[in-house]
């Protein structure tokens, strides 16, 4: 489903303040995987996490995601790429708070032309799977944290894409909400996605549904703990 | 005349446009300098995000010339009313040695425009952005192109006087000779009819054939020979439109026999049927023509198949407006056959 | 990448109206401050429109020719015998001799029209003068009988008397009866004028029989005004000859040269808002970029943002055009333009009281729209971009 090999990853090339934030990282994942990457923070998790999620071209290095090629590729098809392969749901939601729920779930789908009716039709049957249908219609400042993340689990899941990256995904939740936010996440897996989750977050780590811990220190891979399949 | 609504409107228009085409310039120079799209590295992707500055700005460049074009031919209108002896808006054109060189620059300039923004559409549509050296190299040129617009407007404007009556002096008026609005000499109307007609066929016909070759993406870009033909026959009929349109055509709009101006029908008294006439044989010609020009385009790596969907719906669009504007042209003409010239 | 066009439109256009409605106050200054600038723009085109249109339709009351003599490049008074000479020319309908001249009011400082004619102007046979609202025309033969406005019967402080008095040049007072009053149509060229018979303005402004200060020519047929124009130079030496095709010419140069002064003192605004516009429209918020960053996150592609940005000041744009045009509206309909009214009819101490009616005609809507849309529109071209490619990976 993913394959990264030898990638490199240099901020502000060329410039003064270089920053190399991946430096040769090679990693393989399967479909229907589910891979936690950890890392301390500046470790390049987030860069590595951009590369996978086609929001980042890499500098150097191959990369197909999906079947897909993504080095060397204008910025616009990164974008069209990312669209059709990934959902993202990060740590501190990224919801707009001046939509419904409902418009924000799909946000996604709105330049891709879609009439008002089919959107909501799509999204209503996200809600409803993630039980928050309730509160289609309401501000977003109504709702729990645990809502919000479901809401933006079901905003990642608009485009039907093959593959979720979520971002810290318990970061502002108790212990219980980080649970169930793990075991819905844990569920895709079973549609055929991937999953790649980034977290520090004993509760992800440890949870039943990850197929294999990645480390990331210093811009790669630590290949002792490289694929720790448990 | 520079005093006058419409010329400040048109200056205003002139200036905006050379503030937008000057930004997408700066962009050009530097992308032809250091484009460098295998690198990743800051610079290459400041330019890559000033691509897309340069497309808006020529797109809004685009908007502003039509716009302005509408505006010229408007302006001559009405300068047609203060000017004394102009009758219309071609007297006001001939008024000065600049008026009819302004007209189609503004004119042509539409054109060169949209071909840019051909350019840009294909080259997006490869990941591989073949077309960008040249779009931006071929921006450089726009350059020159709109300087000679705006000047020519300037010396236009500038050169307009009208002769002014006040109370208080006296200025002995020179006799109204009104213009005629027949530029083009005269020609033997049948057979210019018979040559309009006979190559609109002739571009129907190629262009169905164009369109039946050209199914299935070719990546030799296929019958250069064809589509080399078929670009200068759609230039060639787009400048033999206007005669007829002018010449034949317009006296049995206005019904007047000796009334041949290209301008006075886009007026309500004549339901502005001037629009669809022109805006129909304007879209026709550029996308015949934008089909012809890009037909080489395909051998370009990742354009084989944007191109060829491209120059089909362009072909589609001109076999849709070509007839619509044949339609439009004759209906005067039979109109006053059929009802035995009124 | 393929998205269906329309589709992709109605939704970021949804879009955009429902970010604007959001941020209605921050948009509320901008539509503000360039309503006020589109209605000054549009009062102007609009006045100027209506003004040519009053002096079109009341010219078509004046003569199709006036013969005037010239000497040392001034107007000096012309012989009643070049009358006969001129009538032998074949196409001429008919010729009046007439004459006119400023008389200047003393006591308010006003500056007044004399005309005096024999015989009035009836391109109507059978009705009185088109310009009339009440009473009639002086008859040849009689005396002391004048024609004013209603604007001069406020000015001469007559209220419901019917006689005034005038200067002659010997300080002497000429008294005139009032039988008649000019309708407010003809206002733009009335509002001054007192209208009486030649007998009498030769005695209010003593000029010797047998001379006139112009000739009025009536044509039989149009065509060949210009024709008869160059026959009556050929055959009078010095003299000015005036066709109203050139009358009519002047007035549009002149109000097109006042307007187009007037765009040119409004240009300035037009700057200074289209810079208030750039500066509105570059600041990125905290929250803005957060919001574009979402978005492309999301596979919103740089171009969609600038639609959306497009599509916010333009909805702002129509809305102040409309704004601005319909109160320009109201201010030359209702108000008879009475803020610009000086600038154009200046040169006379009466302001004239018209009834101003502008026809709406699509080219001065193009041309307000194309002096004050399109370049702010331009104008947030540059901000809109650079909202537009803020990166994706900026709200990780």
């Amino acid at each position: 489903m993913l394959v990264l090999a030898e990638i490199f990853k240099v901020y502000n090339q060329g410039e003064a303040n270089e920053v190399i934030a991946l430096r040769g990282v090679s990693l393989s994942i399967t479909r229907g995987e589910m891979v936690c990457i950890q890392g301390p923070s500046g470790s390049g998790k987030t860069t590595l996490l951009s590369i996978i999620g086609c929001i980042l071209p890499p500098t150097r290095g191959r990369a197909t995601i999906g079947g897909k090629k993504i080095t060397r590729l204008p910025d616009h098809f990164l974008t069209d790429y990312r669209r059709q392969l990934i959902g993202f749901v990060f740590q501190d939601f990224n919801m707009l708070d001046h939509l419904s729920v409902l418009d924000n779930v799909t946000l996604p789908l709105m330049p891709l032309g879609i009439s008002p009716k089919v959107r909501a039709k799509r999204g209503d049957a996200l809600l409803e799977r993630l039980a928050i249908s309730h509160r289609r219609d309401f501000p977003l400042r109504q709702l729990s944290g645990g809502e919000l993340q479901r809401a933006a689990i079901a905003r990642a899941l608009i485009n039907d894409p093959p593959i979720i990256i979520a971002d810290e995904p318990t970061a502002h939740l108790d212990s219980k909400l980080s649970g169930e936010v793990m075991d819905i996440l844990a569920n895709l897996k079973n549609e055929g996605r991937t999953l790649v989750v980034a977290s520090h977050d004993p509760i992800v780590a440890g949870h039943g549904g990850i197929d294999r811990t990645v480390l990331v220190r210093d811009g790669n891979i630590v290949p002792s703990q490289g694929s720790v399949v448990k | 005349m520079l005093l006058n609504s419409w010329a400040i409107a048109l200056l205003v228009s002139a200036a905006a446009a050379f503030f937008l085409l000057g930004g997408a310039i700066r962009t050009a120079i530097r992308v032809l300098f250091s484009w460098a799209p295998e690198q990743d590295t800051a610079v290459q992707i400041a330019l890559e995000n000033e691509t897309w500055l340069a497309a808006l700005l020529v797109r809004y460049g685009m908007v502003l010339q039509l716009a302005s074009l509408l505006l010229l031919v408007l302006a001559a209108d009405s300068f047609s009313h203060i000017l004394i002896g102009a009758m219309c808006a071609t007297g006001a054109f001939v008024a000065n040695d600049y008026g009819m060189p302004a007209l189609i620059f503004k004119l042509f300039g539409v054109f060169f425009y949209g071909f840019w923004l051909v350019l840009h559409r294909l080259d997006i549509r490869s990941e591989f952005l073949p077309l960008t050296r040249i779009k931006f190299a071929y921006l450089l040129l726009l350059g020159p192109l709109l300087c000679a617009d705006i000047t020519l407007l300037v010396l236009y404007l500038i050169n307009l006087k009208p002769d002014i009556i006040t109370s208080c002096c006296g200025v002995v008026f020179a006799a109204g000779g009104a213009e005629d609005g027949n530029l083009l000499g005269p020609l033997p109307t049948p057979f210019v009819m018979l040559l309009f007609y006979s190559t609109a066929a002739a571009l129907v016909l190629l262009a169905l054939f164009l369109q039946r070759s050209n199914r299935t993406a070719d990546p030799m870009g296929g019958m250069p020979v064809a589509n080399f033909f078929f670009g200068t026959i759609c230039l060639f009929f787009f400048i033999l439109s206007l005669v007829v349109i002018t010449v034949v055509i317009s006296p049995y709009i206005y019904a007047l026999p000796s009334h041949r101006c290209p301008f006075d029908f886009l007026r309500v008294e004549y339901y502005c049927v001037g629009y669809p006439i022109y805006l129909t044989l304007m879209l026709a010609t550029f996308a015949g023509i934008s089909c012809a020009a890009t037909s080489f385009l395909q051998k370009l790596p990742g354009l084989a198949i944007p191109v060829c969907r491209f120059r089909q719906n362009c072909l589609r669009v001109f076999l849709l407006l070509l007839p619509v504007f044949l339609a439009l042209v004759s209906w005067f003409p039979i109109n006053y056959v059929v009802k035995g010239g009124e | 990448m393929d998205a269906p066009y329309i589709g992709r439109l109605l939704n970021i256009l949804d879009y955009a109206l429902s970010s604007l409605r959001r941020k209605l106050l921050k948009n509320f200054g901008v539509f503000t401050v360039f309503s006020v600038v589109i209605f000054l723009f549009s009062s102007f085109q609009l006045t100027s429109r209506a003004l040519t249109e009053i002096a079109r339709q009341t010219l078509t009351t004046a003569p199709d020719i006036t013969v005037q003599q010239m000497s040392a490049g001034r107007q000096s008074s012309i012989p009643l015998a070049a009358k006969e000479q001129l009538a032998a020319i074949f196409g001429i309908k008919k010729i009046d001799a007439r004459i006119w001249g400023y008389y200047f009011d003393e006591s308010n400082g006003a500056n007044y029209t004399v005309i005096g004619m024999d015989t009035m102007p009836d391109h109507a046979p059978g009705s009185p003068w088109p310009g009339l609202s009440e009473g009639r025309l002086p008859t040849a033969g009689e005396t002391g009988k004048a024609v004013i406005s209603a604007e001069m019967r406020r000015q001469l402080q007559l209220g419901e008397r019917k006689f005034f008095s005038l200067f002659r040049p010997d300080l002497s007072l000429a008294s005139f009866e009032t039988v008649g009053i000019f309708s407010k149509d003809s206002d733009l060229v009335t509002a001054d004028l007192i209208l009486m018979t030649m007998g009498d303005a030769r005695n209010l402004f003593a000029i010797p029989d047998g001379l006139a200060t112009d000739l009025l020519v009536q044509v039989g047929n149009p065509l060949e005004i210009d024709t008869i124009t160059g026959k009556i130079r050929d055959k009078l030496a010095g003299v000015r000859v005036i066709t109203r095709a050139q009358i009519q010419k002047t007035y549009e140069v002149v109000f097109s040269w006042r307007s187009g002064l007037g765009t040119i003192c409004l240009l300035t605004a037009l700057v200074s808002f289209v810079i208030l516009a750039w500066d509105k429209a570059s600041g990125l918020s905290q929250s803005e970029l957060r919001e574009v960053g979402i978005l492309k996150i999301l596979g919103w592609q740089t171009g969609d943002i600038m639609l959306l940005r497009f599509f916010e000041s333009a909805t702002v744009a129509l809305f102040a055009f409309l704004t601005g045009w319909l109160l320009a509206w109201v201010h030359v309909g209702y108000f008879a333009g009475a803020l610009f009214r000086p600038i154009f009819l200046g040169w006379s101490v009466l302001r004239p009281d018209l009834a101003m009616v502008p026809p709406l005609v699509f080219s001065d809507v193009l041309l307000v729209f194309s002096i004050s849309v399109l370049p702010y529109l331009c104008a947030t071209a540059v901000p809109a971009w650079r909202a537009a490619v803020v990166r994706a990976d900026s709200v990780l």
